[in-house]
């Protein structure tokens, strides 16, 4: 009993000074409220903003930097963190060095193995704000998230200033992808530094057999030629699906992550969209359920189960050892296709503009740009300013040229670099063409706030419909419903102002297609 | 040097020793863990996502609508149940495997022992995203097992591991199992070192039999260890995460998906952190209510000692 | 008769080398992925032997710049492991060292004095039970207001506590099959309880603490996620290395595989040095 008392007072002592100390550390744990955000004011509409001397982009940001230190607020050795993945070291450490080597500065990578956990880090930086990184190099549809979460700071004041020359002039980005790598809510929250329009990649050997050919034009009654239409792309599949032959007719993603492509791809090619302007979803439209049905025909009837619950390096196994006919996916399956230290098929590849639907006449081609890393700089950061030089120099015409040429995740972006012979070099002179046509037609993922819930559950109604656990029609329903509760949870007005300015980034011929059908006005 | 004597008195004093033994025990976890578990409680009250665009002390207080939000989603209560299956069967199957083998290993003695006993730790050893890596591998569509069962059996015999849940489900739980079992090897083999020798000898001289010693004699010595290695491995095997992630991702759709894959996706890819909060503590006290009931029996047969 | 030993003979071999193989096989496989070029990551048919064996998966590892080969061009400007080994190496002892001490002396007077009530042993367990990853944001907030994200003192801290309830349970499982009256014994020739703790209580059940320290010494050996999500920089652990061989076309399984075969083998070395521990545990204390 005297135990028992005993133990109960010292339990008591311990509680209270526990809870007297926790309530002490806990107010420390809350940081000082928002600071007052680090960009530069806006000034009111209309005021010219100084110009930085220079004739190039790099030029500029070095200037600027130059500027910077006369001022005092930055100085020789001041170091700066760039939190990027792994597969981009190749791409922005020498490019470091360089740019260290000409500032005095010492920027650093930190780099991260999962692409995934970049948007982890990001997140919990937008909550601890310790300010241990200065520019991210992200997912170009999370940069609305970093916007709203506080974390990034908008750079359009220095566009103005250095003028980066992404979206005008002969050194500009191939558009649409200047603009929704960069653009939040029509201010200019990042800089694109990639370019991930998927291009459609098949075997050119079986294209120029006469007997296929001779065998196609039989059944088909048309010449064997690479398909323009989603009907045509169907039975050219289904003409070259093999399975005797251990060669299966196509691989589109239909896993776990990037389910969407396929569907998407031919759900907007179709005129469709994924909101109207009130945030409703309009996917269980028409377009969205016929372009699902066929989807999913094509991936149960012509691909290999793994289409399904492998994951995105599939492609890179199955096309280049030669057990698909055609696959798709970003710019580097060319590369990897073409590497005799890593493929089967040298010599046999092809590369394709994605097809598109037939309307009134006129073929719209929808691509679907998948993921792609854009910089964005830490309100946190010493110098975002200076941080801001960096990006523009790194992603300028000639230092970027550089910089992408190398093997990594970051593929080419500008205009004028599809002509550079160190890029048909590295991506084939035949390749870049096709990927410039299909970037013109190029389509964001969904890159409002939230874009990871959204694209997420999308998928995994999506994979349900392709793994035969639910009709397309269902899959669908229940995705918008879904999109309905994200919307509303996270407030329907903010993303409706976010979308109206997203789905103008679209490129133009779906935008005639929107407003010919009548789902947008402008 | 009176001072002195009275100092070692105390030190001695059986209910200060006591308390000064699990001193440092309570320090840290007092230091490390109160803070951010105040946090968890606090987050779970309110509704706060960081792309709100507001601090997390000053998002609007909710109440329990978060708790209440849980126990409707369904999602939520199909990996519950999902991820209780998987420790009963996983668990279950490492238990006697580890039993087995460390009963073997224990009673037999030959040469090179040591070697073969490291050979079974081993799995455990390995980072567990090689191990991961390692079974998402195997069990590929044309991975070595698919390859194994068509050289034996032909074309036919390709399975696709990933595509049904049940099978899915199983391959993880295999992964689990050949990890794991090395844990309850190690717990039992050391807990039968540890067994004094008198006991098992007067009741070999009594002539009883092999099995008549391990249910009579072994076993309920052994008891308390089984139970704890039990406790802590079910415990750990609930949190399973790095094996679904990486093998089948959840999928296809959210079929395979563990309840800290559906907590790691709301609270960091959908950035519903106080949502996951609540999530949590509910997986908490449902962990903690079952564990006390589990523990119970231990403690009042020690106490019976 | 020596039929039947001979039998036995071959159950015992027949037992063993068949466990083994089990264990072994995915380990096999591991360890052929780590000899294989990139061309023979994925290939089908798979081999076991690599058609062109090649130590370029472990050369990387240390030399990521090295001239030679395929697989540096893909890791080329790659950190070489040794930061993380280094870390892994300093973080991992010290935080198993520290939770087995702490765990065993709090393990011994929960079992002895019963000190801390009936709920403490189960309280220190709960905190196995929660969730960690709803757990990694709050205890960010919290080490941020410390100073401790990445740092190696940040993970220590977390590691010690993290495992103390793996220690606090297995070693008090242990000490509570220590007969009492083997201590009362001590006492009453004179030694102090401390003394007694010491030098009777532990070496008894020096087996159960290797199966501890080895457990726990595994565990944070092992441990992915809040290293994950607390290091970058500084403090980064090998199981975070192994998931940064990855690049524009996915998955490096090559110098993954090798990095998760070089970072078993400190843990294999320990695992067999502490045997003798184990088999040996309690003859010690009844031979004399």
């Amino acid at each position: 009993m005297k135990k028992a008392h005993h133990q109960l007072t010292r339990r008591e002592f311990l509680k209270a000074a526990g809870l007297a100390a926790a309530g002490g550390l806990l107010s420390t744990c809350a940081p000082a409220p928002t600071p007052t955000p680090a960009a530069p004011a806006t000034p009111a509409p209309g005021t010219p903003v100084p110009r930085v001397e220079g004739a190039t982009p790099e030029e500029r940001a070095l200037n600027g930097i130059k500027a910077l230190k006369a001022a005092g607020k930055i100085k020789d050795g001041d170091t700066f963190v760039i939190l990027h993945h792994s597969g981009q070291r190749n791409n922005i450490v020498p490019a470091l060095e360089e740019w260290n080597r000409l500032t005095g500065l010492n920027f650093v990578s930190a780099e991260e193995g999962l692409e995934a956990n970049i948007y982890t880090k990001v997140m919990n930086e937008a909550v601890t704000r310790t300010g241990s990184y200065d520019i991210f190099l992200t997912f170009v549809n999370w940069i609305a998230d970093m916007a709203e979460a506080g974390l990034i700071v908008d750079q359009t004041e220095w566009w103005e200033k250095y003028d980066p020359e992404v979206d005008h002039g002969p050194n500009a980005y191939v558009p649409p992808i200047d603009r929704f790598t960069s653009l939040y809510k029509g201010r200019r929250y990042a800089m694109g530094a990639d370019n991930d329009t998927f291009s459609m990649f098949y075997r050119k050997d079986l294209m120029e057999n006469p007997d296929e050919q001779k065998r196609f034009e039989d059944k088909f009654g048309r010449k064997l030629e690479v398909p323009k239409t989603w009907e045509e792309f169907d039975q050219w599949v289904a003409f070259f699906d093999r399975p005797d032959q251990g060669m299966r007719g196509v691989h589109m993603y239909a896993e776990r992550y990037f389910a969407y492509t396929g569907w998407a791809a031919r759900f907007i090619s179709r005129g469709g969209a994924y909101f109207d302007d009130n945030m409703d979803p309009l996917i269980t439209s028409e377009e969205g359920v016929t372009a699902l049905e066929e989807m999913v025909r094509l991936i149960q009837n012509h691909a290999w189960p793994d289409a399904v619950t492998g994951d995105w390096s599939v492609a890179y196994t199955r096309f280049p050892e030669g057990s698909v006919f055609c696959a798709w996916a970003w710019p580097s399956l060319g590369k990897w296709a073409q590497d005799p230290k890593t493929s089967k098929i040298v010599g046999k590849v092809g590369a394709m503009e994605i097809p598109g639907t037939i309307h009134d006449g006129e073929l719209v081609r929808a691509v679907p740009h998948v993921v792609g890393w854009s910089f964005s700089i830490s309100r946190y950061s010493k110098s975002p300013e200076a941080c801001y030089c960096f990006i523009q120099w790194f992603c300028g015409p000639k230092t970027g040229l550089d910089a992408i040429a190398r093997v990594g995740t970051l593929d080419i972006f500008r205009q004028p670099w599809f002509n550079e012979p160190k890029m048909k070099e590295a991506y084939g002179a035949e390749f870049l063409p096709v990927l410039l046509a299909n970037s013109k037609n190029a389509f964001p993922d969904i890159s409002l706030r939230g874009a990871n819930e959204y694209l997420d559950k999308l998928n995994l109604h999506l994979q349900q419909a392709f793994a035969g656990q639910k009709k397309p029609e269902q899959a669908l329903k229940d995705a918008a419903d879904e999109w309905q509760k994200i919307t509303d949870r996270l407030g329907r007005l903010s993303q409706i102002e976010a979308w109206r300015q997203e789905r103008k980034n679209y490129p133009e011929p779906i935008q005639r297609l929107w407003r010919k059908k009548g789902i947008f006005k402008d | 040097m009176q001072r002195r004597m009275r100092w070692i008195q105390w030190l001695n004093d059986e209910r200060w020793m006591g308390q000064l033994l699990i001193l440092p025990m309570q320090l840290l976890i007092w230091f490390v863990l109160i803070i951010p578990m105040l946090i968890v409680i606090y987050l779970s009250l309110v509704s706060w996502q960081p792309i709100m665009g507001v601090d997390w002390w000053q998002a609007p207080f909710a109440g329990l609508r978060n708790y209440a939000q849980a126990l409707q989603d369904q999602r939520f209560l199909t990996a519950l149940g999902r991820t209780i299956g998987l420790v009963l069967v996983a668990v279950g199957m490492e238990f006697l495997l580890g039993l087995a083998l460390a009963i073997f290993f224990h009673q037999q003695e030959f040469p090179g022992k040591r070697l073969f006993a490291s050979i079974i730790l081993y799995p455990m050893m390995l980072p567990w995203v090689v191990v991961g890596l390692c079974f998402y591998l195997l069990f590929l569509d044309k991975g070595p097992v698919n390859y194994i069962l068509i050289s034996l059996f032909g074309p036919g015999a390709s399975v696709q591991w990933y595509q049904n849940p049940v099978l899915a489900l199983m391959t993880i739980a295999l992964a689990d199992v050949w990890q794991w079992t090395p844990f309850m090897f190690l717990v039992i083999y050391s807990g039968l070192g540890a067994l004094p020798p008198e006991p098992i000898e007067a009741a070999m001289t009594l002539g009883a039999s092999r099995w008549q010693i391990f249910r009579y004699i072994v076993f309920p010595m052994l008891k308390p260890v089984l139970m704890i290695a039990l406790i802590i491995r079910a415990l750990e095997a609930f949190k399973i995460f790095d094996l679904v992630y990486i093998m089948t991702g959840g999928g296809p759709g959210t079929s395979t998906e563990s309840l800290s894959l559906y907590l790691y996706r709301t609270g960091f890819v959908y950035g519903q952190l106080s949502y996951a909060a609540a999530m949590a503590l509910l997986i908490l006290i449902l962990v903690a209510v079952i564990a006390r009931l589990a523990v119970r029996p231990l403690e009042a047969e020690l106490e019976a000692r | 008769m020596s039929n039947r030993i001979w039998v036995s003979w071959l159950t015992r071999w027949g037992i063993v080398l068949i466990v083994s193989l089990i264990t072994l096989a995915p380990v096999i496989w591991v360890l052929s992925l780590s000899f294989k070029p990139p061309q023979e990551w994925l290939a089908y048919p798979p081999t076991l032997i690599p058609r062109q064996p090649t130590f370029e998966n472990y050369l990387v590892l240390f030399w990521p710049g090295n001239p030679v080969g395929v697989v540096s061009e893909m890791v080329r400007t790659a950190e070489p492991v040794t930061r993380a080994f280094l870390n892994s190496l300093l973080i991992v002892p010290i935080s198993t060292a520290l939770s087995i001490t702490i765990g065993f002396l709090a393990a011994y007077g929960i079992s002895r004095f019963g000190a801390g009530g009936n709920f403490l042993p189960f309280s220190v367990l709960t905190t196995r039970m929660f969730p960690p990853i709803a757990f990694a944001v709050p205890l960010l907030v919290y080490y941020r207001s410390l100073g401790l994200i990445d740092t190696h003192l940040g993970l220590i801290l977390m590691y010690t506590t993290f495992t103390l309830a793996f220690s606090l349970w297995m070693i008090k499982g242990f000490i509570d099959g220590v007969p009492r009256h083997i201590e009362e014994a001590a006492i009453l020739d004179g030694a102090s309880r401390w003394r007694v703790m010491f030098t009777i209580t532990l070496p008894l059940i020096r087996g159960g603490l290797a199966a501890a320290a080895l457990f726990v010494f595994i565990m944070n050996w092992t441990e992915f996620l809040f290293a994950l999500v607390f290091t970058s920089r500084f403090a980064v652990t090998l199981p975070v290395q192994v998931s940064r061989y990855a690049g524009a076309v996915g998955r490096y399984y090559g110098p993954q595989a090798a990095l998760g075969i070089v970072a078993s083998i400190p843990v294999l070395v320990a695992g067999y040095l502490i045997q003798r521990y184990l088999v040996r545990a309690f003859t010690f204390g009844l031979v004399k």
